[in-house]
């Protein structure tokens, strides 16, 4: 029984492939094709497959580093990695604004003004409560 | 003798494809290739090709047409260094559109000798 032809699988990249290829059509087809000059018609298909063997080399490495935390490059695959680890991805805000908050500073008993004991604390964040706006006598 | 199919694929008898008939039936189309492909097309190797088609919008000199002749000869003598060039005639009539090419050749090993003729136009 003929044996199956060796097959390298660790031929990965567009100049190997194409030595495999090109080994193996000297090898096993001597007197159907022996025409291996650049300009060959059989050149340039050697040539094509390469490049489909290269492409598809790369995108099965590419997606195996995308399955590690280590080396998965894209955001989304982080994130979901990171899920499965139990990561809670809360994302971005809907919507965001700013809020004025405002306190109402009782007056101090038998008074006309506001109490002003209250005064050191409101002025801790000027900007964000005017203490004259604020102030209900 | 060179087995290889002839361009464009036809089916065959024998084979599959039909083969090229004779060396100098492929030897003619290797040339062919070589000097209609552009430097960068060819995955394997960046440089081959003379790339003619890049001189159509030139403006047409008789240094122009020594430099494509010039292309070319460089060319055959780095990817067909199995034929010899005898002459290589380049014109390009006045007011036309294309670029003539002829590229006179042997063998000696095999005793073959051969004009190539390539008339190439923008279109």
């Amino acid at each position: 029984m003929p044996k199956k032809p060796i097959i390298k699988y660790t031929n990965t990249d567009f100049d190997s492939i194409k030595q495999a290829l090109v080994e193996h059509a000297k090898r096993y087809y001597p007197d159907r094709y022996n025409d291996f000059n650049q300009s060959s018609f059989g050149s340039m298909l050697f040539d094509m497959i390469s490049y489909v063997g290269d492409t598809l080399s790369f995108y099965i490495d590419y997606q195996v580093n995308e399955s590690f935390l280590e080396t998965a490059l894209e955001y989304t695959n982080i994130r979901k990695i990171a899920s499965q680890m139990g990561y809670n991805f809360y994302g971005k805000a809907a919507a965001f604004g700013t809020v004025d908050v405002f306190v109402l500073v009782p007056a101090i008993s038998g008074d006309l003004g506001p109490n002003t004991a209250l005064i050191p604390v409101l002025k801790k964040e000027p900007y964000l409560i005017p203490l004259e706006v604020q102030v209900i006598p | 003798m060179i087995h290889t199919p002839q361009f464009p694929l036809s089916l065959g008898s024998k084979t599959l494809f039909s083969e090229a008939d004779n060396t100098k039936q492929v030897v003619l189309f290797h040339l062919r290739n070589l000097i209609l492909t552009n430097p960068g097309e060819k995955i394997s190797d960046p440089d081959y090709g003379v790339g003619i088609r890049s001189y159509l919008f030139e403006n047409i000199t008789r240094g122009v047409l020594n430099n494509i002749a010039k292309d070319i000869d460089l060319a055959i003598k780095k990817y067909l260094g199995y034929i010899d060039v005898t002459n290589i005639t380049v014109a390009s009539p006045p007011d036309s559109n294309y670029v003539s090419v002829k590229v006179s050749f042997e063998i000696p090993s095999i005793d073959i000798s051969d004009d190539l003729l390539l008339e190439v136009s923008n279109t």
